[in-house]
């Protein structure tokens, strides 16, 4: 579904290039849970950036569904984050002059996917299965974090995306949050949906069934390393 | 963009201009004080014109005034009743062609009372061109006029002055009498006050048959103030060439002297409408400055939002929003501000038009070409300012928009 091809990422300061991801190969499909994993600087939220099309690599491809998103033109871009991607920011960002239910339906605003009612009956249920009803109406100025947290989940399942790009979605969150974030993530990943989260807490990464651990290129000559959790994969 | 689209925009950019009230009440400010000033200036500008052109045409755009040079200390002989006598000749019997004399501020007396009135020895058909209105009894005949006869026509002030009853009251002036057949109407506003135009006030005239005029020259001839020709209306269009074919005429005759000027109300009136043409342009080019200003008012505001909304509209973005979109909503935004200042200013404008107009007695008319180009200029202004923000807004960066992704 969606496959990274010798992807290299350099950024220039001063006249320095400094490189960040050297020849990354990987192959996510629908039902992977992948766990990005390295210390602070190593390339996790521009990997991120890069598979979503928000950024685009200095050398090598990006393919979703074979097709190309480094080439693909804005509009299509643009289409993709809107119906094929779900975004869950480490900060739950909102609208904060908007309803709970209005936030969530912000993607359906972007999109004839589905019709009004349509959207507002997916938010309904969405709110369900989240775990925040009776707060549609409320302001976001008004929610926990946690519950900001599973609204921003919420919004990002709303127009059934193929993959959710989750930038540590816990890592703003207590403990029983992080949980009920997680066990939402991974029931997605279980009903087909790719899952690519970046984290740097292991026990997060304990939930998904691929963890991608990235180095900086200049400590480890054989680049980017990819474990495979064959044990839980199986339990999935 | 859609309906529902078109709809949820505004509704968003509502909710933002209510979020920062205080702050976009004042960046509206700007083209309110522009629109206020264009709607007041022009409508000056108008009112003044209006005026200018009724006065005008009060005195007969149709009209020709030939006025005599030469008294009051002025160069030039003047012209005489041989110059009167010619031009009837000359033009069309359509054309009605009249003389008259004046004799500033005489005494006027009856039974006891007096006033100040001026003497006017006027021809058959003065009163016509004049567009004079009686209030009572008649104004002086053919026959009176060819007879001589010592009748008078009053101005209503005299009348009141002096208490005179038609046809029985003989009024007395300089040594010699008259009959009051006629009292004019109360006449206002009748004059423009123009240096070109003789100032007869109406409402303290005597006017008396031409042929009693006291003072002739060496020929026996009458030293005129002025030959007045009225053209019939649909010759209008021709009363600037035959204005040039008098001059031309009178020149020849004179042989250069100043004895002489014609005067041509429409001729006056086109010279004005050209000077009230340039104020209303200067007036014009005031208030798009400060709509100019305004315009950066806006665009101030507009980039104060962007980097206030930076998350949020990085969030758009991640989440689908096409730059379009962004553009779309930016845009009503600083249209939406600019329209709020040309609702303020064309209200403003609007009252202060009225307050003038009833307290200050301005020459003043609204001005719908004001009404029509304030709002037009508003939008443009918003357009124009809003444009760049807006731009600046679709191109940002989501990733750096919303940093920690």
């Amino acid at each position: 579904m969606l496959e990274l091809i010798d992807v290299d990422k350099g950024f220039s300061l001063e006249g320095t290039t400094t490189k960040i991801l050297s020849g990354l190969n990987l192959q996510i499909e629908a039902g992977d849970f992948y766990a990005v994993l390295g210390p602070s600087g190593v390339g996790k939220s521009t990997l991120l950036s890069i598979m979503c099309g928000l950024d685009k690599p200095s050398a090598g491809d990006v393919r979703f569904n074979g097709q190309s998103i480094v080439t693909a033109d804005s509009q299509q871009l643009v289409r993709l984050r809107n119906q094929a991607f779900g975004f869950v920011f480490q900060s739950p960002y909102h609208l904060n002059y908007r309803t709970v239910i209005e936030n969530i339906l912000l993607p359906s605003i972007y999109s004839q996917k589905y019709t009004r009612a349509q959207a507002l009956e997916r938010a309904n249920y969405l709110i369900h299965y989240v775990g925040i009803e009776g707060l549609e109406n409320r302001l976001p100025a008004n929610l926990s974090g946690g519950e900001l947290q599973r609204m921003v989940f919420a919004r990002a399942l709303l127009l059934e995306p193929k993959v959710i790009f989750a930038d540590e979605p816990t890592g703003s969150l207590d403990k029983a949050n992080s949980e009920k974030i997680l066990t939402l993530l991974t029931e997605q990943s279980q009903q087909g949906c790719a899952v690519v989260m970046v984290t740097h807490d292991h026990h997060a990464a304990s939930y998904a069934t691929k963890v991608l651990n990235l180095y900086k290129v200049e400590e480890f000559d054989t680049e980017n390393e990819i474990k495979i959790l064959s044990d839980k994969a199986k339990q999935a | 963009m859609n309906l529902s689209e078109l709809k949820y925009d505004l509704y968003d950019t509502v909710l933002a201009i209510k979020r920062r009230w205080f702050r976009s009440a004042l960046s509206s400010l700007g083209v309110a004080i522009g629109v206020a000033s264009l709607i007041v200036m022009l409508s000056i500008s108008e009112g003044t014109l209006e005026k200018t052109t009724q006065q005008y045409h009060q005195l007969g755009l149709n009209t020709l005034r030939i006025q005599s040079l030469g008294n009051d200390g002025a160069p030039g002989r003047g012209i005489s009743e041989a110059e009167f006598i010619d031009i009837q000749e000359q033009l069309p019997s359509s054309a009605k062609v009249s003389a008259f004399i004046v004799q500033e501020t005489s005494k006027a007396e009856f039974n006891g009372l007096s006033t100040a009135a001026s003497l006017v020895y006027a021809s058959q058909h003065w009163v016509n061109i004049e567009k004079l209105a009686l209030e009572k009894g008649r104004f002086l005949s053919q026959s009176d006029q060819l007879s001589g006869a010592s009748f008078c026509v009053i101005g209503y002030q005299v009348s009141q002055a002096l208490n005179v009853k038609l046809y029985q009251s003989s009024i007395s002036f300089n040594g010699y009498s008259c009959t009051v057949v006629g009292v004019l109407s109360k006449k206002q506003g009748a004059f423009v006050e123009n240096k070109d135009i003789h100032f007869i006030d109406f409402n303290r005239v005597i006017i008396l048959p031409f042929k009693l005029q006291p003072q002739v020259n060496r020929f026996s001839l009458a030293q005129l103030s002025e030959i007045s020709i009225e053209m019939p209306p649909e010759e209008t269009g021709n009363i600037l060439a035959l204005s040039r074919a008098l001059n031309s005429t009178l020149a020849k005759r004179y042989q250069g002297l100043l004895n002489y000027q014609v005067v041509s109300p429409l001729e006056l009136l086109n010279k004005e409408k050209d000077s009230q043409l340039s104020f209303s342009l200067i007036m014009m080019s005031i208030s798009v400055m400060t709509l100019l200003v305004g315009g950066i008012g806006i665009m101030n505001i507009m980039l104060t939002h962007i980097s206030e909304q930076t998350r949020e509209i990085g969030l758009r973005l991640a989440v689908g929003a096409s730059p379009q979109r962004i553009v779309n909503v930016f845009l009503l935004h600083a249209l939406i501000i600019s329209m709020l200042g040309c609702f303020l200013g064309g209200s403003l404008g609007l009252l202060m038009v009225l307050g003038f107009d009833l307290f200050l007695d301005w020459p003043i008319k609204l001005s719908v070409f004001a009404l029509v180009i304030g709002p037009l200029f508003s939008l443009i202004t918003g357009l124009l300012f809003g444009l760049y923000p807006a731009l600046r807004a679709s191109q940002m960066d989501p990733i750096i928009m919303l940093k920690e992704f």
